[in-house]
């Protein structure tokens, strides 16, 4: 039973109610925006906080937000929100996370007192900076990244601050669609306004607000008793990331899972300092990728809220890599720094639940981002890749792993929206780890660029494989391609390194062109094609205790075998 | 089979409709035959009769089908050859999908692409869940095949050589492959390749061969591949059933059926063998038909329908005597992008089990009952509180109340797991347990019904409900009040409803073609030529051209967009026009308009010939009290209820709330500040007396 003041009954019809608000601040926010990221991608999540700042109910699309979006509410009622603001922040020190993700907080005031805010955070398609698409591979200093917002009101009043509009706009590329991703968020939150409005007199006041407290007090009732049914103990991990994108160094990450009854305290002590590349992760990614591990070995169903995540403590010393200091670069630290905690969290919990925990899946998000020289288009994708092989099943092929969950580019709106041609599209047989149960395959995308433009690659899992368990064998490193056109010289960054062998196979050639390093920005003439083979799964148990019938599929399906002259 | 120059329609060039059929009249004897998964339901008219009939669904379901006619002709008192018309709904194609028990079927598809069918839109099905599987696809990597060619957005760059073709023919061949799906990157654009890979197979095999530009001429490759693929898997299972009922239906001397389609318009045998993913969820098409059919309203803007049964419910929408389409439907995780009738399940239903959960929350389902044991009052061995049970307690369902005549009701058992559960959430006692399960699945449904209102950017407000299914016309009215909707519609014969929408069906055709231009700078003439063509293609599907009406409407979005909305084109494309409708309907969907490009993503075009509206009288015999019991009603109290034989009241005369109307297959709850009338028809409308007709 909660201890809150409401029956059963009620907590479960607000709680449907409040979750179903969320919904559809969600749907307005999607169907409404221009950015790819958020309308092709869900790259978005929309919340209700109470008055307090905890979250009551949210629609996450991709778990990279779960733990992101409490810092931002907090960032803004430091700013004295009144009745009629709208906040917008992107600050990956006081409150955002990358600054692509762009973050809107409405105070929700029916009666004009404050019961609550309304919160959307999406990923837009451009904030600035140095490289089209804000994500720049080789950036030292946040100021490279983008425009940097701290929170800001965007309307007072009820009224759009234009001067604070155009000052936003006029340091974008493609202010037009901006505004448009804008216009879709403030929809969003005013349709989350008008829901909490309308319970308000269906309720009244006092039992939403009730209603709040009891929604949160339910979620942090079933975590509990979940959390208690993990032995207890101290499980430690670490692993590491390919170089900042400055170096090729790897970057450790060490984590110290405590689990003592109802709680989960994880300390990420002993993980490397703030780099000088962009992996840096601001603490609420650690947070995020802590929440989503803790969400995936206990019930999915519970609702997430503040109590969701009430029995879970996440420290990083200040100034390392998860939580780093102004003006650290951090763009890469919400995709693929996020991924590799992740990894690490699970590889620690593994030891608490071992069967709930599979191999490693891909553990990188491909990060492409394609930019015409002429600043005429820009392209950003994330390729799916293996998934870690189960305890009883294999991993599943080429889907997205970990913090993120987009979909991809349909291949006829890319070539109908920008000068690029598709020319493979694929599963990677063979990149599975094998085991009694398999890893999931990688996937090959080449993208045949027909200007001149500006490739971006931020990946991983390009040297360190994914690791099997129980016996399986580690899954497939990616591999990053480039083929120029056949009478161009090779440009600055795509000669093989002199000095030392980052291992990762960059350098080196084969029928799809010349492998380059994990991280790597390169200007390149029109006809490169770019090919991005995703890592593959780890296996889970012995090889060699794999069932007959599933060899014989995965030979017939040839998913097993490389292919000879793909993969030699 | 061969193909001697058929248009893309017309696939293998054999169709024949033996001449135009004549319009129907309302006083033909017709028959409508629903195939569910329990029963097989029968509507049949006979002039101005209505006569059902309910028989289990067999393994081969056109047995079934033929026994259930010959029954509900029994009750009329007429033979099955004194039929004019038979319109039939099925789950042959359902069942292939969900069990996997289709065809051995082939893909072909442009080099380096046979994979897109199984990568999807690279998304794991559930964020969170380690155990889950992507869906299982249609066509294993095996069987995917791939062709040297390339079309681009443009046109055709490399022609696919016909020798190469001929080749993977054979390899098909020696594979004994049961039908093959054709999607070639950007076919909906040019078609050119495609057509030519689709000929040289149709004339080197004997399986069916579906195309994706026939199939579907809209862009994204993986969806467009997934609609064709699962044409191809159910076209054999469709081809033979359909095959095989024609036959059996003309030994017994009644017309050849015509073949509800998920788009909610029925077709002729031949053009749904050739079409056959058309044929999925061809059932609740019927059923959101029937619905519409009995609701004449024009204090309405539009119907919510709502069809509870055992273990879900159903929601659809109806606006302008129209079931509200999507092009956006999956089943068992396979998009299918033709226009289906829009039918939303939530998994409650009058067998749902409600329980409390770790977190102190009462719920309710999605776990069943199921029919075997069922709830707890069916006296069957259930022990555990189901929201019949709930119902029981609450006294909607009495002591006499028959429940389809099988078995009498144990009001003990289901007071006890009421109790049981009152003690586990800390209630007071059964009746306050009764409450909170029919409060909890009540909002359960709210949330659906809002999802495709207000998330849609429709005012519930200003709709009626309509209520069928066993249990929907016991929540119908609880529902109305929470949504704010005054008027609430149980058709009479709600246990056959789907049946029944057979029998008012109109005959219905799509076809669809991606364009993609600008709205502003667009050559009207052009786009005029494709809707020509799209308007010749659904001509020819239909049974009568002259009482066909077209409907032509643009998918348009602001140019960035990837989300279209759709509007109608008119008569002439006017784009100006065009502009101001899309403006006002994206205003109404998200909220707001924007002064952006408008991008005309697709054309589509339908043909609809009107079918008769079923003339049913309905007498009733005024003498329908039948007892009182006390019930309670949550936001009312408890009061004295009397229960009346819905059957046998007379038209007209109002029924005041509370009242508890029982019929065969479903009971309606009239609440305190309702009150019901029974039409003409039999169709009963509850209004709510204090409604202030919305504000």
């Amino acid at each position: 039973m909660t201890d809150s003041a409401i029956d059963p009954i009620t907590l479960e019809v607000l709680r449907n109610q409040l979750e179903s608000a969320a919904e559809e601040m969600g749907q307005t926010l999607i169907r409404g925006a221009y950015s790819p990221n958020i309308k092709e991608r869900r790259d978005c999540s929309t919340a209700l906080f109470d008055a307090e700042g905890r979250m009551v109910a949210q629609a996450e699309h991709i778990p990279v937000h779960l733990g992101a979006m409490p810092e931002a509410v907090e960032a803004v009622r430091e700013h004295d929100p009144k009745p009629g603001d709208v906040f917008v922040l992107n600050d990956p020190f006081t409150g955002g996370t990358h600054l692509p993700d762009v973050t809107m907080v409405s105070p929700i005031a029916p009666e004009d007192e404050i019961v609550g805010y309304a919160v959307s955070r999406a990923h837009h398609a451009d904030v600035g900076g140095m490289t089209p698409g804000s994500m720049p591979a080789g950036a030292r200093e946040i100021y490279q990244e983008g425009l940097r917002l701290p929170p800001i009101r965007l309307v007072e009043d009820g009224e759009i601050r234009s001067d604070v509009q155009s000052l936003v706009l006029a340091n974008v590329r493609n202010a037009r669609e901006r505004r448009a991703d804008f216009r879709a968020q403030l929809a969003a939150n005013e349709r989350a306004e008008a829901r909490v409005a309308s319970l308000i007199e269906e309720h009244g006041r006092e039992t939403v607000l009730a209603g709040f407290d009891a929604v949160i007090d339910y979620s942090r009732e079933r975590i509990v008793s979940e959390v208690e049914e993990l032995p207890d103990g101290v499980y430690e991990a670490s692993d590491v990331l390919e170089g900042d994108g400055i170096t090729d160094e790897d970057v450790r990450i060490e984590t110290t899972v405590t689990v003592d009854g109802a709680s989960i305290d994880v300390d990420f002590s002993g993980t490397a300092e703030q780099v000088e590349g962009n992996l840096n992760a601001p603490i609420a990614v650690a947070k995020s990728a802590v929440y989503f591990v803790v969400r995936c070995i206990t019930d999915p169903e519970i609702p997430p809220n503040d109590g969701c995540y009430a029995p879970v403590s996440v420290d990083a010393p200040e100034g390392s890599l998860l939580n780093p200091t102004a003006p650290a670069a951090v763009v890469g630290g919400n995709v693929e720094t996020s991924q590799r905690v992740t990894d690490v969290v699970f590889t620690a919990l593994a030891k608490a639940a071992p069967n709930r925990v599979p191999a490693q899946g891909q553990g990188t998000m491909n990060n492409l981002t394609i930019g015409a020289r002429d600043g005429s288009f820009t392209y950003y994708e994330t390729i799916a890749g293996g998934f870690g092989a189960r305890a009883g099943a294999d991993g599943m092929d080429g889907v997205q792993v970990g913090m993120t969950n987009t979909l991809n580019t349909p291949i006829e709106s890319m070539e109908t929206e920008y000068p690029m041609r598709v020319e493979r599209y694929a599963l990677r047989p063979g990149s599975g780890g094998k085991g009694k149960f398999r890893g999931g395959l990688g996937l090959e995308r080449a993208v045949t660029v027909e200007t001149e433009s500006t490739v971006s690659l931020l990946t991983e899992r390009r040297r360190h494989a994914p690791a099997g368990v129980a016996g399986g064998e580690d899954g497939s490193c990616g591999q990053n391609l480039l083929e120029l056109p056949d009478d161009i010289e090779k440009p600055d960054g795509l000669e093989s390194d002199s000095g030392d062998d980052p291992g990762d196979e960059s350098g080196t050639t084969d029928a799809d062109g010349t492998a380059v390093a994990a991280k790597t920005t390169v200007d390149v003439p029109a006809g490169t094609t770019v090919t991005v083979r995703t890592p593959g799964g780890g296996g889970h148990g012995d090889p060699d205790d794999r069932e007959q019938a599933a060899i014989e599929r995965d030979r017939a399906d040839e998913k097993a075998y490389r292919d000879g002259e793909r993969d030699a | 089979m061969t193909d001697e120059g058929a248009s893309d329609r017309d696939r293998d060039g054999t169709k024949s409709k033996g001449g135009k059929r004549r319009s129907s009249s309302p006083t033909d004897t017709r028959v409508g035959v629903d195939v569910g998964g329990t029963f097989t339901d029968v509507a049949l008219s006979v002039e101005d009769r209505l006569v059902t009939a309910k028989v289990p669904t067999t393994d081969d379901q056109s047995v079934g089908v033929l026994e259930g006619i010959e029954k509900a002709c029994d009750r009329a008192g007429i033979e099955p050859s004194e039929i004019d018309e038979f319109a039939h709904a099925m789950t042959v194609s359902v069942n292939a999908l969900l069990e996997r028990g289709g065809a051995e079927t082939a893909l072909v598809t442009t080099e380096g692409f046979r994979d897109v069918l199984e990568i999807g839109r690279q998304d794991r099905p559930d964020l969170y869940d380690l155990e889950a599987e992507k869906p299982e696809p249609l066509v294993p990597r095996r069987r995917r095949y791939e062709l040297d060619e390339r079309t681009t957005p443009s046109g055709v760059e490399r022609a696919v050589d016909e020798e190469d073709v001929r080749e993977l023919a054979a390899t098909l061949r020696e594979r004994d492959i049961e039908s093959v799906a054709i999607c070639l990157l950007h076919a909906y654009a040019d078609p050119e390749n495609e057509r030519v890979v689709a000929d040289v197979l149709r004339e080197e095999l004997e399986v069916p061969v579906s195309a994706s530009h026939e199939v579907l001429a809209e862009f994204r490759e993986f969806e467009r591949t997934s609609t064709t693929a699962v044409d191809a898997y159910v076209r054999p299972a469709i081809d033979s059933y359909v095959g095989r009922l024609v036959e059996e239906a003309t030994e017994a001397g009644i017309p050849a059926p015509r073949i509800m389609q998920a788009n909610g318009g029925i077709a002729d045998p031949e053009t749904v063998r050739e079409q056959a993913v058309t044929t999925t969820l061809s059932g609740p098409a019927a059923g959101v038909v029937g619905a519409a059919a009995t609701v004449d309203d024009d204090a309405v803007s539009g119907l919510v329908t709502f069809d509870m049964g055992g273990t879900s419910s159903d929601v659809s929408l109806v606006r302008d005597g129209e079931a509200e389409r999507t092009t956006d439907s999956e089943i068992d995780g396979l998009p299918i992008r033709t226009p289906m009738v829009d039918v939303n399940t939530v998994g409650a239903g009058g067998g749902s089990i409600a329980w409390v959960d770790a977190g102190g929350a009462l719920r309710v389902g999605p776990r069943s009952s199921g029919a075997q044991p069922g709830p707890a009052c069916y006296g069957r061995g259930g022990t555990e509180p189901t929201v019949t049970d709930a119902n029981v307690v609450l006294g909607y369902i009495g002591p006499e109340t028959a429940l389809g005549g099988e078995f009498t009701l144990d009001v003990e058992a289901a007071h006890d797991a009421l109790e049981r559960l009152a003690d586990e959430a800390g209630l007071e006692n059964a009746l306050e347990a009764a409450r909170g399960v029919y409060r909890v699945a009540n909002a359960t449904m709210t949330r659906t019904i809002r999802s495709v209102t207000v998330e849609r950017g429709h005012d519930p407000r200003e709709f009626a409900l309509v209520a069928f299914g066993g249990a929907g016309p016991m929540h119908a009215a609880s529902l109305a009040e929470s949504l704010e909707v005054d008027r609430v519609v149980v058709p009479r014969p709600g246990g056959v409803l789907s049946a029944f929408g057979l029998l008012a069906a109109d005959e219905s055709y799509d076809a669809v073609r991606t364009v993609g231009v600008d709205l502003e700078t667009a050559d009207p003439s052009r786009l005029e030529d494709v809707y020509d063509g799209l308007v010749s293609d659904v001509l020819a599907d239909a049974s009568d051209t002259d009482a066909a009406r077209i409907e032509r409407t643009a998918d348009c979005r602001y140019a960035g967009q990837s989300f279209e909305l759709s509007v109608s084109a008119g008569e002439q494309f006017d784009p100006s026009a065009v502009a101001e409708r899309f403006h006002e309907v994206h205003e109404q969907a998200y909220g707001y308009a924007m002064d952006e490009a408008i991008e005309v993503v697709n054309l589509r075009a339908s043909a609809t010939v009107d079918g008769p509206d079923p003339l049913v009288r309905h007498d009733g015999e005024g003498d329908a009290r039948i007892g009182t019991r006390d019930a309670h009603f949550p936001g009312h109290g408890t009061h004295e209820t009397a229960v009346y034989e819905r059957d046998r009241l007379e038209p007209g005369a109002p029924v005041e709330g509370p009242a508890v109307l029982e019929q065969a297959e479903s009971t309606t709850v009239v609440p305190p500040e309702w009150t019901g009338e029974i039409l003409e028809d039999g169709t009963l409308v509850m209004t709510q007396a204090n409604a202030d007709g919305g504000e």
